[in-house]
């Protein structure tokens, strides 16, 4: 299968043969991936195939067994999440997590820590136009919040950031259905600017949509990369699922 | 009321729980076997310290409790023992009361200062309540010191003696090995009891706690009362192992030295904490020369431990002797284990809210929201992100006031009653941010949700009562039901926190139908859910539905709750945007516009 290789030219991110788990637990095992400069990335599964997983070991939340990740050129496979971030890999987790007892501002300055000084200002801006919500709320203690703007802050905390690339995990889960589509438009837009995208997300049709590349992963093992045209078509996707689900 | 309760323990084939490890047994008849015998092994010197670790045992058995699974962080048990000690040698020397008699009345003395000393934490947290169980300790000591009428004052007094043979050194040694196990076995009932669990999801998930129907304040100061009781009588021991106290032998290093055997035991577990108490009791005679650096030395053990091992002896052993359980994966929900599950639940009632408001400073989270739902349809609540669903939801399970309005369930007036009686009434709910008690196991959890139908009280179930063990296993087959009918069976045997985001919503989900509801509220229960999963989700809704069932569903998968509801209202803003049949609601523009998107 040509399709299962990973673009080798010009990725921004790329993983060879990572496996990673829990204890003596094995999660993932040998998953090649790449995500370039600018691209959207959806990574698909069900639930349990080990998606979160691996975007944690992406980001050095959990220590790899094997394989490698290099980021920008650069071998990170050892290293911690902090070193990943000040690269620029930045890891939005799932679940509202958030400190309860500072304001949203501080919440969001806080995340813009790695940035220069002048610039924190500017950047907590951005974030705020991208979700007015939590503007109005900017001096509200972040515990106070709804759970939906307390994701909603979550991500805007990737976003003050300035990530190279940005590890989506969930980032629809708790948000109104006309948010979903704010915040895929925001995760679009960030294409633009040059920022990759790597997107766990459940309500997969709507990540399909404005995804460039598509990862199926399942039972922790990569079943199919490709497009994310082809994977539109009818079929394709379910095939995929299943076609891991039957061991031959 | 339980007569099948033993055929369903003879046909369960549900993974054993720790008690019934035969392993354990035979671990346990040997330990005890060795203690019977070290007398005719050692000299004196030794089973004196062997007398000591027993009597320090009884104090810590009870501690454990406290500390290990409440999580109340009590230092001060010295002041227990001391008022147990003063007690047994007071009554002795200066009323002449038989040591027996001394004992007990020690034990009722500590069990009225164990009830004081768990005052201060229904309200204060953590270190707060430390410093005053500190406070405490010191005030019993001065007060030794100064009443010396009738304590001795700094002279003291006799400890009691028991009469022959227990006056003799080995016969003391086997009273004190009695006591230990009697202590051991008391410790042993309440914490594999629903009592035990209960005082672990207080310790690790109080909101969670509180939503089941456990009553926090009773359940602490119960278990305060209790290890007040042990403490006491390890204190009227003490005084008579010692055969003369002065307020000095009531220090503040012996206070550390117990919080320290907890915590290097390992806190929430049993055998941990007994092996913490016996280091502890040999260190300083074998580290004799070294007794000025002895403050010193507990801190370095304790911080090796710490950083070694943090969960103490009990999570070494644990990594020696335990398998690590490994998840089987979900299953496919079964959802027709519910009519075992649901059989005999509650009456039908119907949840009312009248002109419901609720501000928190300016911000109006509710204004005048009024929503009806009837037993055996799915009402669903809907609305843009902040718009006040999960604050009703906390309204109607008890955690917010209403600042006006009125909520009705069934016959109740629910204005006035905490969250813990609500779910009494059959109210249960699920946390939008799964509220799972991480270090119970996934059964154990779901076992929770039958907290208040327990009908065996504390005291009985310490005593190892079989009607007790009986309800145990009822509940827990109860349990594997319901847990089976969300497809989590293959996982019973997990620690809570192993389970994944999602697995934990269909735990929360079993956890409220163990507990019987008239009324399901459910918090997003299909966030972060596959397509698939949502299906499954829909099905189990549904019947849980046609079992009379009332249910109160918050989601944003608009798909879902049109599909499953009977009825629908959006709110915007606090008030309520729209309400109605869902088809209604779904082509409403308001809706479309304010929630739903193009």
């Amino acid at each position: 299968m040509p399709t299962l290789a990973p673009e080798r030219d010009g990725a921004l991110l790329m993983a060879s043969d990572l496996s990673a788990g829990y204890g003596a637990i094995r999660v993932l095992q040998q998953v090649n991936l790449s995500v370039r400069a600018g691209q959207v990335v959806a990574l698909v599964g069900p639930n349990g195939a080990g998606k979160s997983t691996l975007l944690k070991a992406l980001s050095g939340m959990i220590p790899k067994t094997s394989g490698t990740v290099s980021f920008g050129g650069q071998d990170i496979t050892r290293l911690t999440t902090q070193a990943c971030g000040r690269l620029g890999l930045v890891h939005v987790i799932e679940g509202h997590r958030v400190l309860p007892s500072l304001t949203v501002e501080e919440n969001l300055l806080l995340a813009a820590l790695d940035q220069p000084a002048s610039a924190r200002r500017a950047r907590v801006e951005e974030a705020y136009r991208v979700f007015p919500e939590i503007a109005e709320k900017r001096h509200l203690g972040a515990g106070s919040l709804s759970g939906g703007q307390q994701q909603m802050l979550v991500i805007a905390q990737g976003i003050v950031r300035q990530p190279r690339l940005l590890l989506l995990d969930e980032p629809s889960a708790g948000l109104a259905p006309v948010l979903i589509a704010r915040v895929l438009e925001v995760v679009a837009a960030f294409r633009t600017k040059g920022t990759a995208v790597l997107l766990v997300e459940q309500a997969v049709e709507k990540a399909l949509h404005i995804a460039d590349r598509v990862y199926v992963l399942v039972h922790g093992r990569i079943v199919l990369a490709t497009d994310a045209q082809s994977a539109r078509a009818p079929g394709v996707l379910e095939r995929a699922y299943l076609g891991a689900a039957q061991p031959s | 009321m339980m007569p099948t309760g033993l055929e369903a323990i003879a046909s369960t084939d549900l993974p054993p729980l720790t008690r019934q490890r035969p392993r354990a047994l035979w671990a346990a008849a040997a330990v005890i076997g060795l203690a019977v015998l070290l007398p005719a092994g050692v000299n004196q010197y030794w089973m004196q310290i062997g007398t000591l670790a027993f009597v320090y045992w009884v104090l810590i058995a009870g501690l454990d409790l406290i500390i290990g699974y409440a999580g109340q962080l009590a230092v001060g048990f010295v002041g227990l023992l001391a008022i147990g000690a003063y007690t047994a040698s007071i009554l002795c020397e200066k009323a002449s009361w038989p040591a027996f008699a001394a004992l007990a009345a020690a034990g009722a003395a500590g069990a009225l200062f164990g009830f004081l000393v768990g005052l201060p934490s229904l309200r204060l947290k953590g270190f707060y309540f430390a410093m005053t169980t500190l406070g405490f300790s010191t005030i019993v000591t001065q007060v030794a010191l100064g009443w010396e009428r009738l304590t001795g004052g700094g002279i003291g007094l006799p400890g009691p003696i028991f009469p022959a043979p227990l006056d003799s050194p080995v016969g003391f040694y086997y009273l004190a090995l009695g006591m230990a196990l009697l202590a051991t076995y008391l410790l042993r009932n309440v914490a594999f009891s629903n009592f035990g669990r209960g005082l672990v999801a207080v310790r690790d998930a109080e909101v969670a706690a509180e939503a089941m129907g456990v009553p926090i304040t009773r359940l602490k100061l119960v278990t305060f009362t209790l290890s007040g009781i042990l403490a006491g009588m390890a204190g009227a021991l003490f005084a008579a192992r010692q055969t003369y106290i002065t307020p000095d032998a009531f220090t503040f290093d012996l206070s550390v030295l117990f919080f320290i055997m907890v915590l290097i035991g390992g806190r929430g577990r049993i055998v941990g904490p007994m092996i913490g108490t016996l280091i502890l009791t040999l260190l300083p005679e074998i580290a004799a020369p070294l007794v000025m650096w002895s403050n010193f030395l507990y801190a370095v053990l304790l911080l090796l431990v710490v950083l070694i091992v943090p969960g103490g002896i009990a999570a070494f052993l644990e990594r020696l002797f335990v398998k690590t359980a490994k998840g089987e994966g979900l299953e496919a929900p079964a959802p027709e284990r519910l009519n075992a599950v649901l059989g005999q639940h509650a009456s039908p009632k119907v949840l009312t809210l009248q002109g419901v408001a609720l501000h928190f400073g300016g911000v109006r989270a509710l204004d005048g929201v009024d929503v009806a739902v009837w037993p055996g349809t799915v009402h669903g609540l809907i609305g843009p992100n902040g718009s006040g669903k999960t604050t009703l939801l906390n309204a109607v399970s008890g955690f917010y006031a209403a600042n006006s309005g009125r909520i009705v369930f069934g016959e109740a007036d629910l204005a006035a009653r905490p969250s813990a009686d609500r779910a009494a009434l059959g109210i249960a709910r699920t946390f939008q941010t799964p509220r799972v008690v991480g270090n119970l196991s996934v059964l154990e959890n779901a076992m929770l949700g039958a907290y208040r139908q327990f009908t065996t009280s504390f005291p009985a179930v310490a005593l190892g009562s079989r009607h007790g063990v009986i309800e145990d296993c009822a509940i827990r087959q109860r349990a594997a039901d319901a847990l089976a009918a969300v497809g989590l069976r293959r996982l019973a045997h997990l620690r809570a926190e192993q389970l994944q985001h999602t697995e934990q919503r269909l735990l929360e989900i079993a956890r409220c139908l163990v507990m019987q509801p008239s009324i399901l509220l459910l918090d997003e229960p299909a966030a972060g859910l596959s397509h698939d999963e949502i299906e499954h989700l829909q099905a189990l809704i549904e019947h849980i539905r046609s079992l009379g069932v009332a249910i109160l569903l918050v989601e944003h998968h608009a798909d879902l709750v049109f599909q499953v509801s009977d009825e629908v209202t959006v709110l915007d803003v606090g008030r309520v945007l729209a309400h109605g049949a869902p088809a209604e609601v779904r082509i409403n523009p308001e809706v479309i516009n304010a929630y739903l998107g193009a």
